[in-house]
């Protein structure tokens, strides 16, 4: 693995003069024209009731070919319900769910060979040594064992572990143990990796070492479907779902969504010279929707779009002899986005508050 | 790839995964080799068979010439029973026995004498305390054995007694003779009336001895189912058999000679003739009587003694007949619970999801799993047989328990493979319908436990009530038991066997690959239903 760009959990990039708004985080690669028309993944209004609890209600969504997906909602909202759903574990109590064109309930077992499966927990043999789990991961999806053989080398050399290839995995660290996961998930060479929180329980810099394998595998032209519990991840993905208590409340780019939180982009000021008179020329704009008055000195501007917005707001200011200090389009983190997203939710369906999201 | 190709390497995985596990834990190996086999020995140099040593108590009257010499009747019994004490309290000695000091008090009768001479049997007492059934009917029989040799000694004396009066017999046949030859002398000199009176003089004395001789000859030619009496081929030949014959002779003979003598005008050649076939009557029973006298009372009253010969290929030990048993069932244990755990912990780990996934089948897992257990239980089977079986020699030592292996290897070895299988298979079962490991294992040792009661392996299937020996034929150790026995000390092939070709092949066998396949079938259905999606 390459020495991996530590990732910015708090969402926000700060730009410098000139200010131009940041492009997306990652850019989609499709493989193929093919792909990049028939979605990888169909979700049409997908229920899963177990006994008497809808543990998720009407998902619908598609993950196209080649992108990063990601699922992200708090603990207990149906994430891991939803991946079993599309990996077929579960079947749908109603709707429709395709991968690959097929009901993952009723698979084939040419498109299961396609799936690359990280579950939340380790789930291999704790007696058995790194290299064993592997090989026997391998086998599963009917690896011959010089091809095997090769292959858990290269994965075992690409998630640093050869050098603890024979140790048994009961001996090691956590951190280890998710690594033998994703190497387990890859060993296939998957077209479709389903990622339950990977980078649940493990230190950042790892963290890091994953996103950058599953952009890397996403630019191969891979399809990753991954959940997560850390908001700040989404940025890393090209898409986003959003759960809430079993139901989708949002599916979008991380842009997209933020402005879907925020009701567009905010810039902030700083400048001396700020009048009344400022303000209200800022909001003759048209692309201006409100400015707020933050300090003597400074202001937040909410504009539709943050790029093209803020060389008119710096024309005004000058017009107005205000002398700018500082300006930049202001990007709330994740954790802020998705907070003001539950909330949305919680007031559309009447509820007080997010007590009961764990 | 070839599909099939695929098929096999799914199934390896877990071929491999179950051997590299249990290579893993190097104290699981100690326990599942050595384990068996320090059972195995431990039983071996301790078990020595059921103790049938009984202590007793004699309570004998108070008044009678009885001896109060344990010893005396130390001589009297077996190894079976020990004397410890002799009493004249009955009471005491029945406390003796609820207090479990002793196993038996027997209580000789007061009267014994006098119910004998009056035609009735006497009733002997023997009491014991025991809960166990199988030593209580050891009891009851020890009891039965003993009260027949009291019965064989007291028949010995009185044909002893017979014996003695049986001189009396020959000295009335020697005054018989004597008379004939005064009757001959008469007969010489024409007094015809002393010849005719010493002739009803014979006739009287001839009554008790026909009565004496056809009585014993009667006793000694009884036709029993055991015994038929020769019949007689030359009708002057002394045997006991004819004894009854000449005594009914002399009764004829001697009428005929009194016919002869008692007639007006007797012919003396005629009468001679007569005289010398009474004498040769009385030899006959003479020496039938002689002999008689010769018998040993004891044969009299026991003609019989058992020569029992074992005709079995080989005197099996305790460890030898116990150790076929004791391979298979721990065999069967060991499969059980290895399979058993084995998808239990696939389960609990959550491999199962992952499995669901990806695109292996139940089947397929099941038949990795399968082989990776048979190939290690075949390992654990030889390592086994080799420790017990009496060809384990190093340096000249014998290393092993020197059980013998008569029979055919490749049918011992088909045997052990079957009772693997199927145990695999239960063990499957059992896995499919347990939540929890502690489940499993609770699983495992109540088939334990039915296999040591209804396997054969202590007790006889033929004791088991018909209906419920349904169970003892669900069990592979049953089987098992019953072909390794037959195969390890009979060196035979257990029947009924069919031919395949030249060779025969057990049904038992086919009767355990059909159990095992029925578990297998049983598990798949219970685990495609696993496998379903939810």
């Amino acid at each position: 693995m390459s020495q991996p760009t530590p990732p910015q959990n708090d969402g926000s990039v700060t730009l410098q003069l000139p200010v131009v708004p940041s492009p997306p985080a990652v850019t989609p690669v499709m493989a193929n024209a093919a792909q990049a028309r028939q979605p990888m993944i169909e979700v049409r209004n997908a229920s899963k009731r177990i006994g008497d609890v809808d543990i998720v209600s009407g998902l619908s969504f598609e993950v196209n070919a080649g992108e990063i997906f990601g699922f992200i909602g708090p603990s207990g909202s149906g994430k891991t319900t939803t991946i079993r759903l599309l990996t077929g574990v579960y079947g749908p109590t109603e709707g429709e769910v395709r991968v690959m064109g097929v009901a993952p309930s009723h698979p084939s077992r040419r498109v299961q060979e396609k799936f690359g499966y990280m579950p939340q927990l380790f789930v291999l043999y704790p007696n058995l040594t790194v290299q064993e789990n592997l090989q026997f991961v391998a086998s599963l999806y009917g690896m011959s064992p010089v091809l095997r053989q090769k292959r858990v080398s290269e994965m075992l050399k690409f998630v640093e572990l050869w050098d603890a290839r024979n140790r048994v995995a009961s001996n090691v660290s956590g951190g280890m143990q998710r690594r033998i996961e994703l190497a387990a998930s890859l060993l296939h060479h998957p077209a479709l990796v389903f990622a339950d929180e990977p980078t649940a329980g493990i230190d950042p810099v790892l963290r890091g070492k994953f996103w950058e394998e599953f952009r890397r595998l996403r630019d191969d032209g891979r399809t990753i479907f991954v959940t997560t519990q850390y908001v700040g991840e989404s940025e890393y993905c090209d898409r986003v779902g959003v759960i809430r208590k079993g139901r989708l409340i949002a599916v979008d780019t991380p842009i997209a969504l933020r402005r879907l939180a925020f009701g567009g982009d905010i810039i902030d000021v700083e400048a001396s010279g700020l009048t009344l008179g400022t303000v209200q020329s800022l909001t003759q704009l048209d692309m201006v929707k409100e400015v707020q008055p933050v300090s003597r000195r400074q202001i937040r501007v909410s504009v539709d779009e943050a790029g093209p917005a803020i060389p008119a707001v710096l024309d005004i200011l000058s017009a107005n002899n205000a002398t700018v200090s500082r300006i930049e389009e202001y990007r709330p983190n994740f954790d802020e986005v998705f907070i003001v997203l539950m909330k949305q939710d919680a007031q559309h369906r009447g509820e007080s508050d997010l007590a009961n999201d764990e | 790839m070839n599909r099939l190709l695929k098929r096999f390497i799914r199934a390896g995985a877990f071929i491999s995964k179950e051997i590299n596990e249990v290579r893993r834990q190097p104290r699981l190996v100690l326990s599942l080799i050595l384990g068996p086999f320090a059972i195995l020995f431990l039983f071996g140099i301790g078990y020595q068979g059921e103790s049938s040593n009984l202590s007793a108590l004699i309570v004998i009257p108070r008044a009678g010439a009885y001896s109060q010499n344990v010893e005396d009747y130390r001589k009297l019994v077996g190894q079976q029973l020990t004397i410890r004490d002799v009493t004249t309290d009955e009471a005491a000695a029945v406390n003796r026995l609820k207090q479990r000091e002793v196993d038996l008090v027997v209580v000789v009768p007061a009267d014994a004498s006098k119910q004998i001479s009056s035609g009735a049997q006497v009733r002997v007492p023997v009491y014991f305390n025991e809960v166990d059934p199988l030593r209580r009917d050891w009891i009851t029989y020890l009891s039965f054995l003993y009260i027949n040799e009291i019965n064989k000694q007291t028949v010995a004396a009185i044909a002893g007694q017979g014996q003695q009066n049986a001189g009396d017999v020959r000295s009335a046949i020697a005054r018989m003779r004597n008379t004939l030859a005064v009757l001959d002398a008469r007969l010489s000199a024409g007094d015809i009336s002393q010849a005719n009176s010493q002739v009803k003089s014979m006739q009287s004395s001839s009554a008790n001895v026909q009565l004496a001789v056809g009585l014993l000859s009667q006793f000694l030619a009884t036709d029993t189912t055991l015994v038929k009496p020769p019949a007689p081929q030359d009708p002057n030949q002394v045997n006991i058999a004819n004894g009854s014959q000449a005594a009914t002779r002399l009764s004829t003979d001697l009428q005929g000679l009194d016919d002869e003598v008692g007639g007006s005008t007797p012919d003396p050649q005629k009468a001679r003739e007569r005289i010398a076939r009474v004498r040769t009557d009385l030899d006959t029973l003479d020496k039938v009587t002689q002999q008689f006298q010769t018998i040993n009372p004891l044969v009299l009253a026991s003609p019989f003694y058992p020569v029992a010969e074992n005709k079995a290929p080989v005197k099996a030990s305790f460890t030898s007949f116990y150790s076929p048993g004791v391979l298979v069932l721990l065999l069967q244990h060991i499969a059980i619970t290895l399979a058993a755990l084995s998808m239990v912990r696939e389960r609990l780990l959550g491999t199962v999801e992952l499995f669901r996934v990806s695109p292996v089948s139940p089947g397929e897992i099941m038949v990795g799993k399968y082989v990776g257990f048979l190939l290690l239980l075949g390992v654990i089977s030889g390592v086994l047989l080799l420790m017990m079986s009496n060809e384990f020699t190093v340096g000249g030592v014998h290393l092993s328990l020197g059980v013998p292996i008569l029979g055919d290897w490749i049918l011992l070895v088909l045997t052990l493979a079957l009772v693997t299988f199927a145990s695999v298979g239960l063990g499957m079962f059992i896995s499919a319908l347990s939540k929890s490991e502690s489940q499993a294992v609770q699983l495992s040792m109540l088939v334990l436990l039915t296999s040591v009661f209804f396997s054969g392996f202590f007790l006889r299937i033929e004791a088991i009530w018909p209906p419920v020996r349904a169970v003892s034929y669900a069990l592979p150790v049953t089987y098992g038991i019953q072909s390794l026995q037959v195969i390890m000390l009979r060196g035979g092939v257990p029947s009924p066997a069919f031919w395949v070709g030249d060779v025969p092949f057990p049904a038992i066998l086919l009767a355990l690959f059909a159990l095992g396949l029925f578990f297998s079938l049983l598990s798949y259905i219970l685990f495609r239903r696993e496998f379903r999606r939810e």
